[in-house]
């Protein structure tokens, strides 16, 4: 009753309100949900919208934000960094446009950067693109010599530091570590005060090597002070948690990317990298996170570094197998010559650091087990399993194709200034300015899906204990009275993620067939990938009704590639996740995401067998926590207990008690289904 | 009578981090000649066919169509047949292929010190079944360890001795042998004992006994025993009681001790470190 009565006023003040004025409730409510803790009031009056100028086109009134907003930018003194991020002041997009997310720039090239040299650059030629990136420029320039002199005024010792380093801070290489990370800072706080969301800070443990090498050298700072620096960075970035996160509290995409080869194909496994996974084993932190590029040559000294740090909970790092990812990047179209410099988008989706505008989340995700239930509710055809299947593929066409369009995005002249081909091509970074513009889409409930094939092949075709009529009606009625045959289909034992070859064959199948209606279509004019990870299987599972695997209405999907069963054990998981065949475009997220029971904290060698053995046979990506059931029920019934308990949600890591009642319910629920 | 040419197995566990050295897949053999009460593992005593009886996944009380069929109901369909599982095997036969495939799943991780656990019930139950797999998995370099209680007929170890690897020798020094009755034979664990020593270095011999507080009062006994038997380290189990659901599934009643209190345990510990005995003692 009540949901109606709120969806009847949204409904009214809808159709009253100019939509303008929707838009306006809409932004308010935005920011009540990323600061829960402020009152309306309080958000009307101290957050402060820049509009577009409507009378300008995209490029023009970015510049005209910018231009407002950073003489504007009040700037926390109290940050050992200088991070120019004011969350008040919050940039509005035109309507109809995109917002720019889970971009990864190439850091080693902004600290490189000269903007004299860029100048220089762009006034050789008198084109519109050079006049916007000049103009963009100025801002950057003043802003550093504002943020200088406020320094100058300030009495600390660390403000005369940083004072000095804003002196030419953008026309130079860094000298220092410390200096360094200033610059790294400043351009991504910059990004987010545009508006661009998920920021992913890239491979710092490669890219700020030579300055830790020249100071250490130089005897300027040692390894504790440089972890030190490496810490204040980390808390730098995590402190505007809140204003960053999207849909759940630390879900900000800020990771930073460790090991993997370098441009010359040798395993970036530095001090720098080992000095991160130690930060983050001694000070778990939620935001920023870390993702590990794995291969063979990754040294059993930062195996054990990143277990001990994934054994805190933190649920950092992430692990990528580097060679199955970059090798379905050049089977998809990424060149050869690119793939070594491969990122993510914040969670997991696959792009290249510096040259990639790939959108890999900006679609919205496919909740595949809705065209089935459709088909069901159409009588279809009852002679074999395989006719079934055949009929309807064309659903689940239509339905894949109804969720890719193209997307008129954002543009981005700061994104342009440091990325390959923006200047060189003249063009905006969204507008073919950049490299690559793969974008991505992914599908939800697919564990789900193949349940539900698997449960009408075994019981309806094989085994005939039920009809499809049976099925269509225990769907619509959410098996009211059909109690008995929801536990029949959840006992079958054909289930995802076990190794029997004909579970195999189906998951391939459908994979396969997906995987070719996506590369029948563009987005934008580019071609597309397909990810079989989703973040949206609680959240997209809410108005969904119940489906053949057993799901009642409502009940989250199952969590990427993963267990759905506790006669699946983890191995199992592992050894099918590494029999899944990714080619062509399957390359946009493919996570096998489990919770290791708790036994595995006292034995971290062994824990690095199993893992290294995951990584040898094949699987893409891998996320773990480290909990046991007992402990999270606690958690939930007395959340004091446990301030500081982080786990890893989707992409990102979260506290425990931050997360809304039926996250923590799957979390629990899962970690019973792997005890 | 066993199943000419089949292993039966109540379990397989991979990824097993405190069954023997390194990382470990452990599978369990169904058969014993014990019946120990603490035993957490129920279903492994007797060899023949039996069936866990999950209760409160039965539907016959609630009329539901599915479930008119059933026997229990007065219809055809075999009460042990049921789709939703009600009645759950306790074992699976596996030829010798068939058992190996499944371990053979996890080479890469016995390539890293690893290997393969035999455990049950008591493996010796099932020794001329397993030699030849477990000759077969020698032959290609991987580490095989058998958990026992070498309560078992001589000539059964005679089988495997030469074979394994390792030895987790489970003691039953707190009561004394607490014998199957269906399987009775002659107590032949000092013979077994000493082959299993004189074949296998004292590295690779694991003591375990489980402890529970009652076992306690017998301390002098055990420690006499590990004096008589030479035994100078020992890795003591904490009793737990999560084989509960399992003893009522089958439908055997419970017995259950108590978790050893702190202070007893630190007392023993004291008593056998008074002794030479080197104990840890590992909670689960």
């Amino acid at each position: 009753m009540i949901p109606t009565i709120k969806k009847l006023i949204k409904l009214g003040v809808k159709s009253i309100l100019p939509s303008a004025g929707v838009d306006y409730f809409r932004r308010i409510r935005s920011l009540k949900r990323r600061f829960p803790s402020e009152c309306y009031y309080s958000l009307l009056t101290k957050f402060k919208f820049v509009h577009p100028n409507q009378k300008l086109s995209l490029v023009d009134g970015y510049l005209e934000q910018a231009e407002k907003m950073f003489p504007r930018l009040q700037l926390d003194s109290s940050s050992f960094y200088v991070y120019p991020y004011d969350k008040m002041l919050i940039r509005q997009l035109p309507k109809g446009i995109i917002n720019l997310a889970s971009i990864t720039p190439d850091y080693g090239m902004i600290l490189d950067s000269n903007l004299h040299t860029i100048s220089e650059i762009l006034s050789k030629d008198n084109s519109i693109f050079s006049k916007r990136e000049l103009k963009l420029i100025v801002l950057l320039q003043e802003l550093e010599k504002r943020i200088k002199t406020t320094l100058e005024h300030q009495k600390s010792e660390r403000s005369q530091i940083l004072s000095s380093y804003f002196s030419g801070l953008l026309g130079q290489k860094p000298d220092s570590l410390d200096k360094a990370i200033q610059k790294l800072l400043f351009y991504n706080a910059l990004l987010w005060q545009m508006w661009h969301w998920h920021n992913g800070l890239g491979r710092l443990d490669l890219i700020l090597y030579e300055y830790y090498e020249k100071d250490i050298k130089n005897g300027k700072i040692d390894r504790e002070q440089a972890k030190s620096l490496i810490k204040e960075m980390c808390i730098t970035l995590g402190k505007d948690t809140n204003a960053k996160s999207m849909s759940l509290k630390g879900d900000t995409g800020q990771y930073i990317l460790l090991g993997g080869i370098d441009s010359k194909d040798q395993t970036v496994q530095n001090e720098l990298t080992e000095i991160f996974l130690e930060v983050f084993q001694e000070y778990q932190f939620p935001d920023p996170k870390l993702i590990l590029r794995v291969n063979n040559n990754t040294s059993d000294t930062i195996w054990d570094k990143s277990i001990a740090s994934i054994l805190t909970g933190n649920g950092s790092p992430l692990l990528l197998n580097e060679d199955v990812v970059m090798k379905g990047m050049v089977d998809f179209g990424y060149k050869k010559e690119d793939v070594w410099n491969v990122g993510t988008s914040a969670c997991w989706e696959p792009l290249i650091i510096g040259k990639s505008f790939d959108q890999n989340n900006s679609l919205e995700n496919v909740p595949i087990i809705v065209s089935l239930n459709e088909f069901l509710s159409s009588s279809p055809p009852e002679l074999s399993f395989r006719d079934f299947l055949e009929s309807y593929k064309p659903l689940l066409r239509r339905q894949i194709l109804s969720h890719i369009h193209d997307i008129q995005f954002d543009c981005s002249p700061l994104f342009s200034l440091f990325f390959d081909d923006c200047i060189k091509r003249n063009t905006d970074f969204t507008q073919g300015g950049a490299v690559y513009a793969y974008h991505g889409v992914q599908v939800v409930s697919f564990p789900n899906f193949i349940n539900a094939l698997l449960n009408i092949r075994d019981f309806v075709f094989e085994n005939k204990i039920y009809s499809l009529q049976e099925c269509k009606q225990a769907i619509e009625t959410d098996f009211e009275g059909k109690e008995d045959m929801r536990l029949v289909l959840l006992s079958n034992s054909h289930r995802f993620g076990s190794t029997e070859p004909d579970v195999l064959a189906l998951t391939n199948e459908m994979m396969a067939y997906i995987s070719g209606i996506v590369s029948e279509i563009r987005v934008n004019g580019e071609k597309v990938k397909i990810g079989f990870s989703s973040s949206t299987y609680i959240e997209h599972a809410r108005n969904i009704e119940a489906s053949l695997d057993g799901r009642k209405a409502g009940e989250p999907f199952a969590v990427h590639i993963s267990p759905v069963s506790h006669k699946i054990d983890i191995q199992e998981v592992i050894d099918f996740a590494g029999a899944l065949d990714y080619n062509g475009n399957r390359l946009n997220g493919n996570v096998v995401d489990f919770i290791l029971p708790s036994v595995y904290k006292k034995v971290p060698g062994k824990l690095r067998t199993i893992l290294k053995t995951a990584v040898q046979k094949g699987i893409f990506e891998l996320q773990l926590n480290v909990l046991d059931a007992a402990t999270l029920k606690d958690a939930k019934a007395n959340p004091e207990k446990y301030p500081n308990l982080i786990v890893r949600v989707w992409g990102f890591s979260a506290y425990f008690n931050d997360l809304p009642e039926e996250y923590k319910d799957n979390l629990i629920k899962r970690a019973e289904t792997y005890a | 009578m066993l199943n000419q040419g089949k292993i039966r197995v109540t379990n397989i566990q991979r990824l097993c981090v405190n069954d023997g050295p390194g990382v470990r897949t452990v599978i369990f053999l169904k058969g014993c000649y014990l019946c120990c009460p603490w035993c957490c593992n129920p279903e492994s005593i007797n060899y023949d066919s039996d069936y866990f009886f999950v209760k409160r996944k039965c539907l016959s009380d609630s009329n539901q169509k599915f479930c008119r069929q059933c026997e229990i109901l007065a219809g055809n369909r075999n009460k042990q047949s049921c789709p939703i599982g009600v009645y759950e095997h306790t074992f699976r036969d596996y030829t010798e292929e068939e058992l190996y495939y499944q371990i053979i799943r996890d080479k890469l991780i016995y390539e890293s010190g690893g290997g393969v656990t035999f455990s049950g019930g008591e493996p010796l139950f099932q020794a001329a079944s397993i030699k030849p797999l477990v000759q077969k998995l020698k032959s290609e370099n991987i580490h095989v360890a058998v958990e026992t209680s070498l309560y078992a007929p001589h000539d059964n170890l005679k089988e495997l001795n030469p074979l394994i690897d390792y030895w987790l020798i489970d003691l039953k020094f707190q009561y004394g042998f607490i014998t199957n009755s269906q399987y009775k034979i002659v107590n032949q664990f000092d013979n077994n004992l000493k082959s299993v020593m004189s074949v296998a270095s004292s590295d690779k011999i694991l003591f375990r006994m489980v402890l529970m507080n009652e076992a306690l009062e017998h301390s002098v006994r055990i420690i006499e025993n590990l004096k008589k038997y030479k035994i100078s380290v020992i890795e003591l189990l904490m009793y737990h009681s999560l084989a509960e659901n399992k003893y009522r599934q089958l439908g055997i009643s419970f017995k259950r001790f108590s978790s050893p209190e702190a202070n007893g345990v630190s007392s023993f510990l004291s008593l056998l470190r008074d002794e030479g005995i080197t104990a840890s003692y590992a909670k689960i």
